[in-house]
């Protein structure tokens, strides 16, 4: 649970303090996914019944299929709007 | 266990600045993601804390309205001053 804390919050001082939407999209994918993920995993070990344990391996499953999902399609929306001349707001 | 809670609201401190002062409409998106995952997290930690296992699924739910949120912001974005809509 430590480790994860410690990559989530590389992942929210990249968000904070990098220069660049792309910079902070891939400060918030890399660290926010394996920071999760790693938080998950140690408190599974950690919850006290299998239901518990069950429903946090689920949500760990649901993060993993939709977290990288999300920057890809920001970083697209981004990209399309930037060509299409209009400067991004 | 309460040492962490602190610590993601620490985080989740820090992301708001950038929801807060983020210039473009992505740079929100992005920090909203991060926000709405410590959430989760915070969520999490609660339900083993506190053992109450309902939690848990309120945070399953809050990861899935999360992800669709932000897809609809990105895909369903206002149109550009004085144009049509895309």
């Amino acid at each position: 649970m430590i480790v994860g804390l410690v990559l989530i919050f590389f992942g929210a001082l990249g968000v904070a303090i990098l220069p660049d939407l792309f910079l902070r999209l891939h400060a918030s994918t890399k660290c926010g996914v394996t920071g999760t993920a790693t938080f998950l995993i140690g408190l599974v070990l950690r919850a006290g019944s299998p239901g518990a344990a069950a429903r946090l391996l689920l949500i760990l499953l649901f993060i993993f299929l939709t977290a990288p999902l999300v920057p890809h399609v920001v970083g697209v929306a981004y990209l399309k709007e930037r060509e299409s001349g209009e400067n991004p707001s | 266990m309460n040492g962490i809670l602190s610590a993601l609201f620490a985080l989740m401190a820090l992301s708001l600045y950038r929801l807060f002062v983020g210039p473009s409409l992505y740079d929100r998106l992005v920090a909203l993601h991060l926000v709405s995952a410590e959430i989760v997290l915070l969520l999490c930690v609660h339900a083993v804390q506190a053992g109450r296992a309902f939690y848990l699924d309120v945070a399953m739910i809050y990861a899935l309205l999360s992800f669709v949120e932000t897809i609809a912001f990105a895909r369903l974005r206002p149109p550009p001053r004085g144009g049509a809509v895309p």
